[in-house]
C-alpha cells in the first residue's frame, strides 16, 4: 500500500497514494493548502484485450487551494493531469489516514488475507433494472475474481 | 496492465458509471466480534452526480449507522457480532460525471500570496498543517517542492501534458 512520504521522495517512485502524499507535503512545505482525495479511476484494458470485472484500481489524487476565486483544484499527479470524467471522487481528507477505505478493531481472527477488488463499468442506460440482475449473480462472479 | 485512460476533451456528454467495490477479509482464526468504519463514499459535488445503490455487509451486521466525518465525508460504520472466519463488504454505486470547465490555471494568484492569505481562512488553514502521514516541515519535501514554483508563479501550474 502506501510508503512512508519522505522514503517514496527519496525513491522518487510509488504508488499513485505515494504521488498524492509526496505532491500533498510539498504544497504544504510552502504554505499551500493541500488535500488528499479517495477515488476510482476509470482505466482502459490493454488493446485488443476485454476490460476485467474488478481490474480497475482505487485511485488518489490532489486538491490544491488556488485562492477564495478558483477554489480547490483538483490535480492526478500520476496521470499529470487534471481531473476529468474518469475520476470518480469518494472523499477528501488530510491524507490517507482520514479516509481509508475500510479499517476497523477486531477481537481475534490471528492473521488475515485481505481481497480488494474494484470494478468501474461505464453504463449506457438507466442502470437500476440491470443492476438487480448483476446483483443476483455479482456476489459468488466478484469473489472469484479476486482470488 | 490496465492504463489510464486518456484526459477528456471539452464539452464532451456526461459519463454514467456503475461502481462496485469488494473487500473481503479471510481470518486464520475465528472472529467474534468486528467494527468498522468505511469510507467508501461517493460525495456530491460540482460535476458528479452519486448515491450509494447497495452495501452488503457478510455476515449480517448487527449495527451499521451512516454518517458524515468532520469534512462530511459519508462514512459508514459496521458492528459485527457473529463469529466468523470471512468477513466481505460489497459497496456499489451509481455514479454521474459531468466535464466541467476547466479552471484558469494561469490566472490563480501567485503562490506565495495564497500562502499568505490561506492560514487567514478557516476551511483550509488545517490543511497546511502536517497530518498523520505528512510530516512539517520538511526540508526534503520544501526543496523538491521548490523547482516547481518559481517565484510569483501561480499557485496551480498547468500540467506538463
Amino acid at each position: 500500500m502506501t510508503t512512508p512520504v519522505l522514503e517514496a521522495l527519496a525513491l522518487k517512485r510509488g504508488v499513485c497514494q505515494d504521488f498524492a502524499h509526496v505532491m500533498i507535503g510539498a504544497l504544504r512545505a510552502l504554505g499551500l493548502p493541500a488535500r488528499y482525495v479517495s477515488g476510482y479511476l476509470r482505466t482502459l484494458p490493454p488493446p485488443g484485450q476485454p476490460r476485467l470485472q474488478g481490474a480497475d484500481a482505487s485511485h488518489a489524487w490532489v486538491q490544491v487551494w488556488c485562492g477564495p476565486d478558483a477554489g480547490w483544484v483538483d490535480m492526478d499527479p500520476t496521470n499529470d493531469t487534471l481531473i476529468d470524467r474518469n475520476h470518480i471522487t469518494l472523499a477528501y481528507g488530510r491524507d490517507y489516514d482520514d479516509v481509508c477505505p475500510l479499517r476497523g478493531v477486531i477481537l481475534g481472527g490471528d492473521t488475515h488475507a485481505l481481497y480488494v477488488s474494484v470494478d468501474v463499468e461505464e453504463v449506457e442506460e438507466d442502470p437500476p433494472a440491470v443492476r438487480q440482475a448483476q446483483i443476483q449473480d455479482g456476489q459468488g462472479q466478484s469473489q472469484s475474481q479476486t482470488l | 496492465m490496465s492504463t489510464p485512460v486518456p484526459p477528456d476533451q471539452p464539452r464532451l456528454p456526461p459519463v454514467r458509471y456503475r461502481c462496485r467495490h469488494i473487500t473481503r477479509y479471510s481470518y486464520t482464526v475465528q472472529v467474534v466480534s468486528s467494527q468498522l468504519i468505511a469510507h467508501l463514499g461517493p460525495r456530491e459535488l460540482p460535476g458528479q452526480r452519486a448515491r450509494v445503490l447497495a452495501v452488503t455487509v457478510e455476515p449480517p451486521p448487527a449495527v451499521v449507522a451512516e454518517r458524515l466525518d468532520w469534512l462530511g465525508n459519508p462514512t459508514s460504520y459496521v458492528a459485527i457480532d457473529t463469529p466468523h472466519l470471512d468477513l466481505s463488504m460489497t459497496v456499489e454505486l451509481d455514479v454521474t460525471l459531468t466535464p466541467r470547465p476547466a479552471p484558469d490555471l494561469a490566472a490563480t494568484p501567485a503562490w506565495e500570496e495564497i500562502a499568505a492569505q490561506a492560514p487567514r481562512h478557516l476551511a483550509v488553514a488545517e490543511f497546511i498543517e502536517a497530518s498523520p502521514r505528512l510530516p512539517q516541515p520538511s526540508p526534503a519535501l520544501a526543496a523538491f517542492a521548490a523547482g516547481s514554483f518559481p517565484p510569483g508563479g501561480p499557485s496551480a501550474p498547468a500540467p506538463a501534458t
